[in-house]
């Protein structure tokens, strides 16, 4: 391996410096009262029930000594696929058996406009979507997310359903961006049967209400009223409202395509305390720091130049790690919900690269021990590591794909193991996955890059500068 | 002889260690019961954790196998099997320590179970790959001593070692700040990590006297 130019480190090193920065403080200011976050930071993550304390809704029925417990055990399944398509991973759902009760604790801290108090209500309401004519209710409410809503149909709406989720086959949702804005839909597919209907009564010429307001309402909730413009064909009907919001739209979609829960069941709120305290957040923060000081102390006086290599490298990876956490890396701000084990695996990760360095670093000590000269020592400790850092990493990428696959909230895998809220061992292996993989970068292309040329420096030539002995 | 009688010694003092550790757990477990986080409720657990936890075992095993049989031909079938058993026994006796230092079972017994999974790994993917480079090595150079064990053994042995007081040494730094903070969970959870993180590397690493100290 050649030796490589003075300024490569130097350049390499600035840069990391500098997106660290920007990833782990982030980027924002103030427009206002309002603080815009174009770029999130690690103070701007997301944590989960353990960290920020979590919402629970109980559903009961009222007659719980009629109840069927398989009944309840199937609505507990609507509700678990309406989580999963929601997109929530950290959450728990259960059936208490005795009490025949299904009980659902949500994190407080989603990112979505409505208070996690009324997306767990959403979730666990019955999620009946009726077509009615007309637009009358009866009254106005403000929701979590400020925003008016038209509560139980009124007059002539009230009377009439013409469609309701019985006929729902599947619902979705997109957006699309005309200039700044963006808009947000809901499409739902209804059977064939609703399909004919819709397309005979939006008939220009003889549809019944054709150029006439009809009303979207999810049981007492309306979510549109839309002007029927234009003939409804195949089957597929798209409405949108001027509060709606990707996590509105998200939500509206999980709970329509989802099937409905029965009626008659009562529902109880409390709130739940975050597991790890009140503090979570500023005792990651001081042990962030005190275990930056400890492995800067150990690296440094062990291993020298790699020591003060692999401090860095370390950084880097915990502020790629953050960056993709916070959905900065993807170009989007999305983010991930963190929980105490996702926290470990961030942790376990800065530690993957730790050890690494320390694998090139006790190979470089050998090499100069043996006597061999600072470059050959230096490319011969590098090629030497290669194999034991590549062996960790594909083994914990393994472990963690298989922990994402398994534990995650897909179709598929709820479809076949049936449910469980093991969202923290998901958070784990999601995070384990992304450390393994950049570490391939952090703990062996990036100090393999910047070892070879700080060596140049005559300064940092001597053999004690890279952990080798004195004489 | 002597040699070979304190790797069987520490192979032996290890397992015995491991099942003393999850026998305590499980007469604890069925006598006071475990302490379960406030937000968490083992409802959910159940059949269907189990048979994840089963085949995500299976799929580890099987995807292990085939890296390391590309990796160390016909050693790897023995390798993967070798660190499935120790990632297996490091999960149980990390979930053991969690049970018996009264840490709340739920999320934060999740992630010290799975750290000690992956420093399991970890030493066993470092061992491996020293004790294959030292057979070579040895191969070449007949006048060395040392068997390609002994030498991957203190070799891994070094690392992790390092690795192990660096985490203990934030680990009880995490205790300290979660004293100043007054969080009790967080605070039962340091003695648990600390235990769980060395017995993993400890018992990977017995496992690997027993296996592999007779290679030449």
């Amino acid at each position: 391996m050649k030796r490589l130019a003075k300024p490569i480190s130097v350049i390499i090193i600035l840069v990391l410096l500098l997106f660290s920065a920007v990833s782990l403080l982030g980027i924002s200011y103030y427009e206002g009262d309002f603080r815009r976050v174009p770029i999130k930071g690690f103070g701007d993550i997301d944590w989960g029930i353990d960290v920020s304390g979590g919402a629970r809704v109980t559903l009961k029925p009222s007659t719980a000594d009629e109840a069927d417990l398989d009944t309840v055990k199937e609505a507990a399944s609507v509700v678990e696929k309406r989580a999963a398509a929601y997109g929530l991973v950290d959450y728990d759902l259960y059936v208490n058996a005795p009490e025949k009760a299904i009980v659902l604790t949500i994190p407080n801290s989603i990112n979505s406009e409505y208070s996690a108090e009324e997306i767990a209500d959403i979730l666990t309401s019955i999620g009946n979507l009726t077509l009615r004519p007309g637009e009358e209710f009866q009254t106005g409410l403000y929701d979590s997310s400020n925003s008016l809503v038209y509560a139980f149909p009124g007059g002539d709406t009230a009377k009439e359903v013409i469609l309701s989720s019985e006929d729902v086959e599947s619902s979705t949702w997109y957006s699309y961006s005309e200039g700044n804005a963006t808009y947000y839909y809901v499409a739902v597919q209804y059977n064939s049967e609703a399909a004919e209907l819709l397309k005979t009564v939006s008939n220009p010429s003889t549809g019944r209400f054709y150029n006439q307001t009809v009303s979207l309402w999810l049981d007492n909730r309306m979510l549109a009223n839309p002007k029927v413009s234009e003939e409804i064909v195949g089957g597929s009907l798209q409405f949108s409202g001027m509060d709606f919001t990707e996590s509105k739209v998200k939500l509206y979609s999980a709970v329509i395509g989802s099937g409905t829960l029965p009626e008659g069941l009562t529902v109880s709120y409390d709130k739940v305390e975050p597991t790890v305290g009140k503090n979570a957040a500023d005792i990651m923060l001081y042990v962030g720091i005190a275990a930056a000081v400890i492995l800067a102390v150990f690296m440094v006086y062990k291993y020298r130049t790699v020591g003060a290599v692999a401090i860095i490298m370390a950084l880097f990876e915990l502020s790629a790690l953050v960056a993709i956490i916070t959905g900065f890396c993807f170009g989007g701000n999305s983010t991930f919900l963190m929980t105490v084990p996702g926290a470990a695996a961030l942790a376990l990760s800065v530690m993957l690269t730790v050890i690494s360095m320390i694998i090139i670093a006790e190979r470089i000590k050998y090499q100069l021990d043996s006597g061999n000269p600072m470059g050959v020592s230096v490319s011969e400790g590098l090629k030497k590591s290669f194999k034991n850092i590549l062996d960790i990493n594909i083994i914990l990428m393994i472990i963690s794909l298989i922990g994402m696959f398994l534990f995650s909230t897909a179709g598929l895998i709820i479809g076949i193991f049936g449910g469980g809220a093991t969202g923290g061992i998901y958070n784990f292996c999601f995070v384990l996955f992304f450390g393994a993989l950049l570490n391939f970068l952090s703990g062996y292309i990036l100090p393999n890059l910047v070892l070879r040329s700080l060596y140049s420096f005559k300064a940092l030539s001597k053999p004690s500068v890279f952990g080798g002995a004195k004489k | 002889m002597k040699k070979s009688f304190s790797l069987k010694g520490f192979y032996t003092f290890s397992i015995v260690g491991a099942a003393v550790v999850i026998a305590a757990a499980i007469i604890l477990l069925f006598t006071i019961g475990g302490v379960t986080a406030p937000a968490f409720t083992w409802g959910n657990l159940s059949v269907s954790f189990l048979l994840k936890s089963v085949v995500a075992a299976v799929l580890i095993y099987g995807l292990t196998l085939i890296y390391y049989l590309i990796s160390y031909k016909k050693l790897g079938l023995k390798i993967s099997l070798f660190a499935l058993m120790g990632g297996a026994l490091s999960v149980a006796v990390a979930f053991s320590f969690c049970v018996i230092c009264r840490a709340p079972l739920g999320h934060l017994s999740f992630a010290i179970m799975l750290s000690s999974l992956a420093f399991s790994y970890i030493s066993s993917a470092l061992f491996f790959r020293a004790f294959t480079q030292k057979k070579e090595r040895k191969r070449k150079d007949e006048a060395d001593e040392a068997t390609p064990f002994e030498k991957a053994s203190s070799k891994s042995f070094r690392i992790m070692l390092y690795c192990l007081l660096l985490v203990t040494l934030i680990l009880v730094a995490g205790f300290v700040v979660s004293m100043i903070f007054s969080s009790t969970v967080l605070m039962s959870c340091v003695l648990p990590a600390i235990l769980s993180l060395i017995s993993a590397v400890v018992i990977t690493l017995a496992f690997a006297c027993r296996m592999f100290s007779d290679k030449k």
